[in-house]
């Protein structure tokens, strides 16, 4: 991990030294373990700032919407693939943004170690040979790194970013032996009424309070379809309706885009696992139309195009 | 000229199709229509979608006309249309000019003692079959044969029956369009009765050489239907099961019988007698096979000036084809009757709108009784009555017939007097009447946009007969709903652009030249951009065509024609090098001759044609002797010594054509080597000549080429695809290898010339197609509006297509085409103005995220981003109101809800949903 | 979500096709009614005390 920080720090450096950005978008240590904050760079000695471990879960394709200037930013593979969907949907221009690539060696999923341990954390350290060592007051704890992963990284097939202007290191093997959709063909396998339950009891802690949407750079419209008022197309109370149909509009709105970088999961304050709609969205593109978001800027996603031999065996 | 009008017993301004007498009439006779396999009655409309829909008597059933007895049409028909005094009259027509179209007629099988059509009731033709198949036949779709209503495992098809035959019949020509339809029924037959229903069809010479027609027959094989090259002799009955034994030959020469429960006879396509007679009288030749007579490059010209042609009168043809032609017939017509253009119009008067924004509504509501047609399930006054309740009416009326002329004029005035500023007519369908009462509202100087239509009719009365009390209750909520929408519409406004009129042609070919001709010939100031140094394209390759013609004699002519055309003006060395704008108001960069020039336009014609495909195969580039087709052409043209002293020359087809990577038929390269084996062997009989090939398509009346060149000794032989010929060299010795069909084993011919047919390739026009917003298909030729029924267009406006660059073809049905695209042209631009629909999307910019969504989804190019310059809502989406067809796509599609479609805005369709729910 | 899949159909039926429209919505009808009402996703009008 310290090879990545040095070298993002020095292609950061470099390229505003070189003026070849107007700022680059990385993270920095957090004031909290495990909790790793963007942050934007403009000055080449500010590039030290930068780090690179475990916790940079966080998907920076969201502070990219909409720029105009030239930006370098830190990137995942699934982070990257946004930065594809971005540029498919005019809210980046290729020209203005030069791509740190991260070969990812998968995310820490904080709540799954805060959930192992009893006790305040006060650090997390990775070591090299695939260990994470919790302290805290009065205990250390050391897991296998394995085992802590986010959910989304440990089924994740593309860890390369798929469009990369400086790598930080060598790409890194893919995982080729994962299922990524066993959950989602547990809850295909559901009975109606299994299934409404399974729902009824996943969303059961919504408080709508619309953190997904906005941890996901998919969601940029300028006004949400959640708060258009004429028509009211859903609900704004807690009605357990109001609340599925925001979710699944949602997912919908993201059908054929979501890269699963793990975003509203990790973003979700109590913890509602909305992978799986995006998932089995994903699921379904993938085997209707061969596709997957945001490997290719010269592909539109497949809801966005019509072509003649699309599969229609729904039609009856 | 005179017309014979038979006389229809109704009188056509009377009916109002309401069917009354269809239910009643006690006369049935066989439904010619299906093919005599249902019944109608003796008054009857053809077909559901006849133009117009009014009825007509039988005279030759009808019992009245008959025997004076009956007459109970006349007796229910609400309006009086009955009269069955009607007499035959003949009107006296001033015309300029005439466009025969009359069709052909399926050749009658039951004359082939062998097929047993007559006798089998399993024996079918395959338009009768096509009738079967259809939602609306008499099975309703249901896949059942005649003799005992049971579904059929196992289907045959013989092909060519009556068709390619001079033995049986004296039908000599391919009638060109059955081996698709046989395939195409087949594939049909299987979606409707399962993957296990067997299919096999019986051919001689597969030929689906039209745009993507190989394609499909590549797709049926892997559906499993079976292609079985022979021609099967007769028919037997086994027993008395209705099935049927065909006893065929296999590939590999075994005779072999096989038992099927149903037989189809693609039957050709043959001009009838009266036809015959019909040309006589008008004084136009005919072919040998009866198909009206026509220059290459006249392709719908009769012998007789000012008679046009098109369809299959002209010759065996499919839909696209004959679509093709009825556009380069009407251009005809025009061009010949250029000068008298506007000499009979009428202006019609305007009467000016009023301006009903910010009123409170005053809806008026109409509800009709259509006569018993309504009136007789729903009670109307009840409805009427109700309708009054509803919020926002102010005037209720029901009437006897709303569409009547007396009762338009009366709502009209109705709609001035209470001051109505919105309409609902409850009565039948929009589809047919809503431009009507539009009309209406016009002429009271409403804005045509504030009516809504609720369709008691054929969504009510009719369809719950048995029900009037619901009827009742349904027609108050669809009248419910509908005033609940026409509370909120708007008046929608239609803009007005007009039409640059001037046209751009894309090429300087056969097909540009005919194109810009029949434009300038039409009173059109015509461009045409051309690459070359010189206008002809692909057509100066090429040497003669089989009616005989030097090509380059009627080449020079035409381009002679072009060169002195005023209204013509040639940018030879040119390209495109950007173009702005759209319908009737292109800007389009020229860059050729040093420098760049903006030309305005209202319509670009893309005629890129395409090129000669260079063989990678066959030893192409390694001999002198070894050429294509157009190489041939050329020694022909130049008399090359080489050709004189040859003692042998070898075809081999399909070169590049019919290939995996290259899945189309090139449709033109049979037909040109048949022809030039022909002149081969004019030139010298005593030349060996041999066409290697997979299958001749020498569709239509090429194929007494096929005749001929076999009667004067050319020697066919058939490979298929994975044994395909090869060529070696010994020593000098040029030598062909292929295995010989009939024994299985190789042949050696020595040549002298080896002519490889080769594939016809578009030139791939990325950037055009870009430019025009137009889209290539996978082999890179342009993608038409619709196969059949826009083939010379684009989906999106104002831009046309047509020649090679729209997929192979000969020079005839390139000029064909080339024409009908200048005819689809001028549609546009004769009306010097377009008017868009008011019913188009539009977007909020504000609301818009600019995802592109839109741009990409829209099959017509209209959505497009705003400049990132502009200084109002910079790269936000819009929407060109006059490429916009209201179809809703991007408002569906539109993530952020930015994209309304005026005149069925979320509020009005809400509103209709919501006071829908109202019925509880 | 919990949605019977028989309460969705999607069907290509051309103007022509008036026997297979009458068809297809009697199968629909059918289809639907032998689910019963829907309970699931239904929104409770706001019970007024």
């Amino acid at each position: 991990m310290r090879e990545y920080t040095d070298k993002i720090r020095q292609i950061a450096r470099r390229l505003l030294e070189e003026g070849k950005v107007d700022r680059v978008i990385g993270f920095k240590k957090g004031s909290m373990p495990m909790m790793n904050e963007p942050c934007v760079i403009r000055r080449p000695q500010d590039a030290d700032q930068l780090i690179w471990d475990g916790n940079c879960g966080i998907n920076l394709a969201n502070y990219l919407t909409g720029a105009k200037d030239k930006v370098g930013v830190v990137a995942k593979g699934c982070d990257s693939r946004n930065i594809v969907t971005h540029i498919i949907e005019n809210k980046l221009d290729r020209d203005n943004v030069v791509v740190i690539g991260v070969p990812c060696q998968a995310m820490i999923d904080k709540r799954k170690i805060a959930a192992a341990v009893d006790g305040e954390i006060s650090e997390v350290t990775e070591t090299d040979d695939g260990k994470v060592v919790v302290r805290g007051n009065g205990f250390e704890k050391t897991f296998d790194r394995a085992e802590t992963l986010q959910d989304n990284c440990a089924i994740c097939v593309h860890r390369n970013p798929v469009i990369c202007d400086e790598p930080v290191a060598d790409p890194v093997p893919e995982q080729t032996d994962v299922d990524r959709y066993a959950d989602i063909r547990a809850i295909d396998a559901m009975s109606d009424a299994e299934r409404k339950a399974f729902f009824d009891d996943m969303f059961a802690e919504c408080i709508r309070c619309y953190a997904c949407r906005n941890a996901c750079p998919l969601c940029y419209c300028p006004t949400c379809f959640v708060d258009e008022s004429r028509p009211q197309w859903v609900g704004k109370g807690q009605d357990e309706n109001d609340i599925r149909t925001f979710h699944f509009l949602r997912a919908y709105h993201c059908a054929g885009r979501c890269t699963d970088c793990g975003a509203c999961e990790r973003a979700c304050p109590v913890g509602i696992k909305m992978r799986v709609l995006t998932r089995k969205l994903e699921k379904d593109c993938k085997e209707l139309y061969g596709w997957e978001a945001g490997m290719s800027v010269d592909q539109r996603p497949p809801l966005d195009a019509y072509k003649p031999n699309d599969p229609d065996a729904f039609i009856k | 000229m005179e017309i014979v009008r038979h006389p229809r017993y109704v009188d056509e301004s009377k009916c109002i199709a309401c069917g009354a007498c269809y239910e009643k009439c006690p006369k049935k006779i066989p439904d010619t229509y299906n093919q005599g396999l249902a019944k109608r009655k003796a008054i009857y409309v053809e077909y559901a979608q006849a133009v117009p829909l009014k009825y007509r008597i039988d005279p030759d059933t009808c019992i009245y006309l008959q025997k004076k007895k009956c007459g109970a049409c006349k007796k229910l028909c609400p309006t009086g249309a009955i009269d069955f005094d009607m007499k035959e009259k003949i009107d006296t027509l001033n015309v300029g000019s005439v466009v025969l179209a009359p069709g052909f007629k399926p050749f009658d099988p039951s004359g082939f003692d062998t097929y047993n059509y007559a006798n089998l009731p399993n024996v079918m033709t395959a338009t009768e079959f096509e009738r079967i198949l259809s939602a609306s036949g008499p099975t309703t779709g249901h896949l059942i044969r005649m003799s005992d209503h049971k579904e059929p495992k196992k289907i045959a098809w013989l092909q060519c029956v009556g068709s390619r035959d001079i033995n049986r019949c004296d039908n000599p020509a391919c009638s060109s369009v059955c081996c698709m339809y046989a395939i195409k029924e087949a594939v049909i037959a299987k979606e409707h009765s399962g993957d296990d229903l067997d299919c096999a069809i019986f051919y001689m010479d597969m030929r689906t050489m039209g745009k993507e027609f190989e394609r499909f027959y590549e797709n049926a094989k892997k559906k499993g239907v079976r292609f079985i090259r022979c021609r099967v002799h007769s028919i037997v009955p086994v027993g008395d099961t209705g099935d049927m034994e065909l006893r065929y030959v296999t590939d590999d020469g075994q005779v072999t019988t096989e038992i099927f429960e149903q037989v189809v006879l693609s039957v050709g396509l043959q001009t009838p007698p009266e036809l015959v007679a019909l040309a006589d009288r008008l004084g136009i030749s005919l072919t040998k096979g009866n198909f009206c007579k026509t220059d290459p490059f006249e392709p719908v010209a009769t012998s007789r000036e000012g008679v046009y042609v098109c369809g299959a009168f002209q010759g065996p043809k499919d839909i696209p084809q004959s679509v093709i032609d009825a556009g380069a017939a009407a251009s005809a017509a025009g061009e010949f009757l250029s000068p008298a253009r506007n000499t009979l119009t009428r202006v019609p008067e305007i009467v000016p709108e009023t301006n009903v924004i910010n009123e409170r509504p005053r809806v008026g509501v109409f509800v009709c009784r259509c006569g018993v047609n309504i009136a007789g399930v729903v009670d109307v006054p009840a409805v009427a009555e109700y309708a009054r309740t509803l919020p926002y009416v102010e005037f209720v009326a029901d009437n006897l017939y709303s569409c009547s002329q007396d009762t338009q004029d009366i709502m009209a005035q109705t709609i001035r007097e209470q001051n109505l500023n919105r309409v609902v007519v409850a009565a039948c369908t929009p589809k047919t009447h809503e431009p009507l009462f539009q009309e209406t509202l016009i002429a009271a100087g409403l804005n045509k946009y504030l009516f809504e239509m609720a369709n008691i009719r054929n969504q009510d009365s009719w369809v719950h007969k048995n029900n009037p009390e619901l009827a009742t209750e349904k027609a108050m909520d669809l009248v419910r709903m509908a005033v609940s929408k026409a509370a909120l519409i708007q008046p929608l406004k239609e803009t007005a652009l007009n039409v640059n009129q001037a046209a751009l042609v894309i090429g300087g070919g056969v097909s540009g030249m005919n194109a810009a001709r029949s434009l300038s010939r039409q009173g059109y100031v015509t461009h045409i951009v051309e690459k070359s140094d010189t206008l002809g394209g692909q057509a100066r390759n090429l040497h003669t065509l089989p009616s005989g013609d030097k090509v380059a004699d009627r080449l020079e002519k035409l381009a002679a024609q072009i060169e002195a055309d005023e209204k013509i003006t040639v940018h030879l060395n040119t390209t495109l090098a950007g173009v702005e704008g759209f319908v009737g108001n292109f800007k389009t960069t020229l860059a050729g001759n040093g420098g760049e020039q903006v030309l305005e336009h209202g319509v670009a014609v893309i005629a890129t044609g395409g090129q000669e495909y260079k063989p990678a195969e066959y030893r192409y580039g390694e001999d002198p002797r070894i050429l294509t087709s157009l190489e041939l052409d050329r020694k022909l043209m130049d008399n090359d010594p080489a050709i004189e002293s040859a003692r042998s020359a070898v075809f081999i087809q399909c070169v590049g054509s019919r290939e995996p990577e290259r899945p189309y038929c090139s449709r033109i390269c049979c037909t040109h080597s048949v022809h030039n084996s022909i002149e081969l062997k004019r030139a010298n009989p005593d030349m060996n000549v041999f066409i290697l090939y997979r299958d001749v398509r020498t569709y239509g009346e090429k194929e007494y080429l096929y005749r001929e060149a076999r009667e004067l000794g050319v020697i066919f032989v058939r490979f298929d695809l994975e044994h395909k010929p090869e060529v070696r060299k010994d020593g000098d010795r040029l030598i062909v290898r292929v295995i010989d069909h009939v024994l299985g084993i190789p042949m050696d011919i020595e040549t002298d010339i080896l002519t490889l047919a080769s594939a016809i390739l578009p030139n791939r026009e990325e950037k055009l197609a870009r430019f025009f917003k137009v889209p290539l298909n996978e082999d890179g030729f342009f993608v038409e509006k619709h196969a059949k029924l826009g083939p010379s267009e684009f989906a999106t406006d104002g831009v046309f297509l047509c020649g090679l660059a729209h997929y192979p073809k000969p020079i005839d049905e390139s000029i064909a085409q080339a024409r009908a695209a200048a005819s689809r042209a001028i549609t546009l631009l004769a009306r010097e103005k377009i008017h868009t629909s008011g019913q188009v999307a539009e977007i909020n910019p504000s609301w818009c995220s600019q995802c592109g969504t839109c741009v990409s989804l829209c099959p017509y190019s209209a959505p497009t981003f705003r400049s990132p310059e502009e200084r109002f809502w910079p790269g936000k989406a819009e929407i060109n109101p006059a490429l916009c067809k209201g179809c809703g796509l991007c408002v569906a599609s539109c993530r952020s809800g930015a994209i309304h479609l005026k005149g069925f805005d979320n509020d009005q369709i809400f509103a209709q949903i919501f006071s829908m729910n109202e019925a509880g | 979500m919990g949605l019977e899949p028989g309460r969705l159909h999607f069907s290509w039926i051309s103007s022509a096709e008036s026997t297979k429209f009458a068809r297809v919505a009697q199968e629909v009808t059918e289809a639907v009614k032998a689910l019963g009402p829907n309970r699931h996703f239904l929104k409770e009008k706001a019970k007024v005390a």
